[in-house]
């Protein structure tokens, strides 16, 4: 729960400082904080719940902040976090290597996935064939921030679960010492 | 047995996001196509939250760019100065004599009531936030609903048209953008009257499309609002065409124009609080939605 509480808490500063940098940097050139968080969260939060809750928290926090549809980013969200915990239970994407490598492809294919969810839903689609040349800045800028992004999450997750660790170690000892 | 229990609600839960989503998707893109889009309740309060925040985290970020806009803008000020005395004594002596003339027509009267008409009502905003999205250009003002801001209200700077307001909440306006690529403005060249619709492309320039054949566009004209879409007012400046496409053997032409809003440095815009009325048709099914526009834009800023 603590966890859970904490990682929505930054994941939505986060995604307000992502707001702010962009009135002074090209979109193109910022990473998307909100899918590598998720990829994050993915990677380093055991419960599947919090992950969920978390993708589909930052989705429609996106939409708000962006010019898509109320949803559209919830479901690329969660799609991204059902493909980061399928993939990591057979391969190992720990390491900072191949986790940039499946952050770069994750970043086409959530551009493709724009692209169809807005083909479909707004007359004339959003994302045109001519986007591909920032698609090519904003995937590398992705895979760069990902490893040090999961490794900050996955320390805030270890320290918080080690809190509550802890704490239910003293609450046995003393329990028993009764 | 606790494992497959577990496994089943999750699988639950994900299909009941899913559809939640889609279904918000549709409903919002209903909003968008009517032109009543607001930001629901739930969402409104967290667009509120973000504005504080967003003003807070852009604290030092503003304070760089002014830094370096104001050193750049000195080097330039001395010698802008000196032309701009110039031409401030030029439209006195100009302005002068126009007046002089309007009233020995016995017409000044009339125009200053025919001005009650026209001037809109301006409320200053600020920019909190850019969209988050590579593909989409739109930006979060800190001014919403509390303000007397609907979705629908153009939105300027002292350079041109802006964008357009499409969402609101209590306190924030999401707004779209002219370079958004589902911007659509009608718009006419100021000095042949050649229509088209200026179009956004997601990068830094417009697209002025179906103007057709015969028209007179040429390099360096000016682009205005036609106001013929009913949602922008007239004789907004929209940009200036760069680029002309050679009319082949199509029967429409398309050029392209550069924004007359300098977009990377934009960061205090006007929201114009009356909607054309194309829009104010749309929303006039909304009760009580109007009338607090008017009264809004009655009161003024």
């Amino acid at each position: 729960m603590k966890v859970g509480l904490v990682l929505i808490g930054l994941g939505l500063l986060g995604m307000m400082a992502h707001s702010v940098a962009a009135l002074v940097v090209p979109a193109r050139f910022l990473p998307d904080v909100g899918m590598i968080l998720v990829v994050a969260v993915a990677l380093s939060v055991r419960s599947p719940v919090i992950g969920v809750l978390f993708s589909v928290l930052l989705g429609y926090t996106t939409d708000l902040l962006s010019g898509t549809l109320l949803g559209q980013h919830v479901l690329l969200r969660l799609g991204a976090y059902g493909a980061t915990r399928v993939l990591s239970a057979r391969l190992n994407l720990h390491g900072p290597l191949p986790l940039a490598l499946f952050v770069l492809i994750l970043s086409v294919i959530h551009a493709g996935a724009l692209w169809a969810l807005g083909s479909f839903f707004l007359p004339g689609g959003v994302v045109a064939p001519d986007v591909l040349r920032d698609l090519a800045p904003h995937a590398l800028a992705n895979a760069l921030l990902a490893p040090g992004v999961t490794a900050l999450v996955a320390a805030i997750v270890r320290r918080l679960e080690d809190d509550d660790t802890g704490r239910s170690l003293r609450l046995e000892t003393r329990e028993i010492s009764l | 047995m606790a494992e497959t229990r577990n496994r089943v609600s999750l699988t639950l839960l994900v299909v009941a996001l899913v559809g939640v989503a889609t279904v918000t998707m549709v409903v919002d893109r209903r909003a968008l196509r009517d032109g009543t889009r607001e930001v629901p309740a739930w969402a409104g309060g967290l667009l509120d939250a973000a504005v504080p925040v967003q003003r807070a985290l852009a604290l030092p970020v503003d304070f760089v760019r002014g830094a370096w806009s104001r050193t750049v803008a000195l080097m330039a000020v001395e010698h802008e100065n000196v032309g701009l005395r110039d031409e401030v004594a030029r439209l006195a002596e100009e302005n002068l004599q126009l007046r002089e003339a309007l009233v020995a027509g016995g017409r000044l009267a009339r125009i200053a009531e025919m001005r009650q008409d026209f001037e809109v009502p301006m409320l200053p905003a600020e920019l909190v936030g850019s969209d988050v999205s590579p593909w989409f250009r739109s930006v979060l003002l800190d001014r919403g609903r509390s303000d007397g801001v609907r979705s629908g209200m153009p939105v300027v700077s002292e350079q041109g048209l802006a964008g357009l307001v499409v969402a609101t909440s209590g306190g924030a306006a999401k707004t779209m953008l002219l370079l958004d690529r589902q911007t659509a403005v009608d718009a006419t060249v100021q000095r042949s009257r050649a229509r088209g619709i200026v179009r956004g492309r997601g990068d830094d320039t417009l697209h002025f499309e179906f103007v057709p054949r015969g028209s007179d566009v040429r390099p360096g004209d000016i682009v205005i609002t036609s106001g013929l879409d009913g949602i922008h007012p007239k004789g907004l400046r929209v940009g200036t065409v760069t680029e002309v496409e050679p009319p082949g053997s199509k029967l429409l032409r398309t050029a392209l124009v550069a924004p007359a809003v300098d977009f990377g440095r934009l960061e205090q815009v006007f929201v114009m609080l009356r909607r054309g009325p194309t829009l104010d048709l749309l929303y006039s099914t909304e009760s009580g939605d109007d009338d607090a526009t008017r009264q809004t834009a009655e009161a003024g800023p």
